[in-house]
């Protein structure tokens, strides 16, 4: 039963609390690490001590000490949480009882000051919630001690579902990622080792568990892949020698699906080899072989970097595609990295996150455009909410097909989460002015080479006016290599151009027209 | 076990794996040091200031012991990876078998 007073209440100093709130988060903090550590050390020990008697008894001590220290992960992270709430919702109070004395004390004299104050309902309403903030905290901090004996075993967090994770990718990205942050350590374990097919689509989980859940969904799909793979060559054969019943149209259907099949593994091998390429450490954020497949490959961790460019490629664009797409990537990041003080300070991201229009007639539609738009701002909303840093930067830069879906994400709902948005070779923004892009005023850029056969005047002027024209208000950056595909030519002033805007550099930033912000 | 599986261990390993177990205990018993005169409130007058005393005492019991039983585990992975060493010549060999 809280007992708080008036008095209390009017010297409540949160500063202590803070200090406490604190020292809770930082025995969370060190939780999470000594079990993540715990981990790893059982899964290496798993390979240097593969079999015996004891190597079992070591796996089974390594598995309870991790849940021994798990399990308490949550009980400290409520109890922090609950302190939170009550030292926040003390302030607020206090500020008001205080602001209220002061008002009435400069009405009149003493007496009269005490009278009214007496009077006031407040002063009795805010002891109450005093009184009430302090015994829900308590109680909270009450439902989460440890047993002496048992530990927090009872309150170990279950298992989780597939329709539990399954859920999450309905959730917003700051829901998913407060989900994510939530969950103990060895709830992760489980998400990522159990559903990685799920994880690694979850926008809002960080980049390093989505990279750990999307290479070991690869390799399964790799391998399923390559089952299927082997079982349609023997149905073939056996087609061809009369070995099964002989059906033109069976034999025609397995030719296809063998040609599906290998083009899609031939895909999956060139996400391979990027991942496996000496350099930048390498993230895969995403990856789906179906269709002609999507994988969202960064250079360098988005989360870590100050600045992140995220590119969005244009029409038929598929994973084959994914090493010459890679060369581009690079070549932005390692041109803009080299313009900040820290080295790996930017990381660039290939977002083959949709289906891109085919050389067909729905390269001049809204409809693939509008569907990646979707993905691409959730995706953005997914690194805001992991990045690291406050005072994270990040750049959208559309090719192409690629400018039309980035700008389309730009002008819906509540718009896209980057400070820049860079238009290379762009058939049109689908807006009639840059401001329309729902940015801060100078933060749109276009660049088109003069040979440029997709980007407007010259390409399909379905997707609104010219962004290079100066009526249009972006700025027009020097563009200086030729035809549609060129634009990360290392040491182009095309490629620096975007890698000065990347970092912010906008005062470096050569101009046909136009007026950059300030750096 | 039999001979084979002997074979199959990689001591180095083993004691970088202990390695990284003693590494996390280490973490967890300063972390203890460190914060246990931080994690209570000064004041004692809220019914919160007084659950939070008694968490504070409980949680950091349990993480000593954690932390404990995390370097007793350490202690005995690198008492393996050593016997396993042990192991390699001929005698270490038929001591293996006969266990």
């Amino acid at each position: 039963m809280s007992t708080l007073t008036l008095a209390d209440l009017l010297a409540f100093n949160p500063a202590p609390y803070r200090g406490v709130i604190r020292a809770w988060e930082v025995l969370a903090e060190q939780l999470d690490q000594t079990a993540g550590d715990l981990l790893r050390a059982g899964r290496t020990l798993h390979q240097h001590w593969p079999a015996g008697e004891a190597s079992r008894a070591a796996h089974h001590r390594n598995g309870d000490l991790v849940r021994a220290v798990s399990d308490a992960y949550n009980p400290v992270r409520r109890i922090l949480d609950a302190l939170d709430t009550f030292t926040a919702g003390m302030v607020a109070l206090r500020d008001r009882a205080d602001d209220l004395i002061e008002r009435v004390g400069r009405s009149g004299p003493l007496s009269a000051a005490g009278r009214l104050l007496q009077a006031d309902p407040f002063l009795d309403a805010a002891v109450a919630g005093a009184r009430a903030l302090d015994e829900k905290c308590a109680a909270v901090v009450r439902d989460n001690l440890p047993d002496p004996d048992r530990g927090f075993v009872v309150l170990g967090a279950p298992p989780l579902t597939r329709a539990s994770v399954a859920a999450q990718l309905r959730s917003a990205p700051a829901a998913v990622a407060q989900w994510w942050s939530a969950l103990t350590p060895v709830q992760q374990e489980q998400a990522l080792t159990d559903f990685p097919d799920i994880v690694g689509r979850l926008d809002g989980v960080p980049t390093v568990d989505r990279d750990r859940a999307n290479r070991a969904n690869l390799a399964v799909l790799t391998a399923e892949l390559e089952d299927r793979q082997a079982t349609l060559r023997i149905r073939i054969t056996e087609l061809k020698a009369g070995q099964g019943q002989l059906s033109t149209v069976e034999l025609l259907d397995a030719g296809h699906e063998l040609s599906r099949v290998a083009s899609s593994l031939a895909g999956l091998a060139q996400v391979r080899a990027e991942l496996d390429r000496p350099g930048v450490p390498r993230f895969l954020i995403g990856l789906d072989p179906a269709g002609d497949g999507v994988a969202v490959i960064a250079a360098g961790n988005p989360d870590t970097a100050r600045h992140t460019a995220i590119w969005v490629p244009g029409v038929s664009t598929d994973l084959s595609d994914t090493a010459g797409n890679m060369v581009r990537v690079d070549n932005l990041r390692t041109a803009a990295d080299q313009l900040t003080a820290t080295p790996s300070d930017v990381a660039a991201v290939m977002w083959l996150g949709y289906d891109t229009p085919g050389l067909d007639p729905t390269m001049a539609t809204m409809a693939k455009a509008e569907a990646g738009a979707a993905k691409l701002d959730r995706f953005v909303d997914g690194l805001a909410e992991t990045h690291n840093h406050t005072d994270s930067h990040r750049t959208a830069v559309g090719h192409s097909y690629g400018s039309v879906a980035a700008a389309t994400a730009a002008r819906s709902g509540d718009g896209l989460d980057v400070e820049d948005l860079v238009a290379l070779g762009s058939p049109g923004l689908t807006v009639s002015r840059a401001a329309e892009l729902q940015l801060e005023p100078g933060h749109v850029w276009a660049g088109a080479a003069d040979d440029d056969a997709i980007a407007w005047p010259l390409g399909l002027a379905v997707f609104g006016p010219n962004p290079l024209s100066p009526s249009f208000k972006a700025n027009a950056f020097t563009v200086d290599t030729a035809g549609h595909s060129a634009y990360w030519t290392a040491g182009s002033e095309s490629l620096e151009n975007q890698a000065r805007i990347v970092v912010g550099r906008y005062g470096d930033v050569s101009l046909v027209h136009g007026t950059p912000p300030a750096s | 076990m039999r001979v084979d599986d002997v074979v199959k261990v990689d001591t180095a390993g083993l004691e970088d794996a202990a390695a990284v177990v003693v590494m996390s205990g280490q973490g967890l018993q300063a972390a203890r040091s460190r914060l246990s005169p931080q994690l209570r409130p000064p004041d004692t007058i809220s019914a919160t200031a007084i659950a939070v005393a008694q968490a504070a005492l409980l949680h950091l019991s349990l993480v000593a012991r954690a932390a404990r039983d995390v370097e007793g585990f350490a202690t005995a992975l690198r008492g393996a990876a050593e016997r396993y060493r042990q192991c390699d010549a001929d005698a270490g060999r038929r001591l293996c078998e006969a266990r």
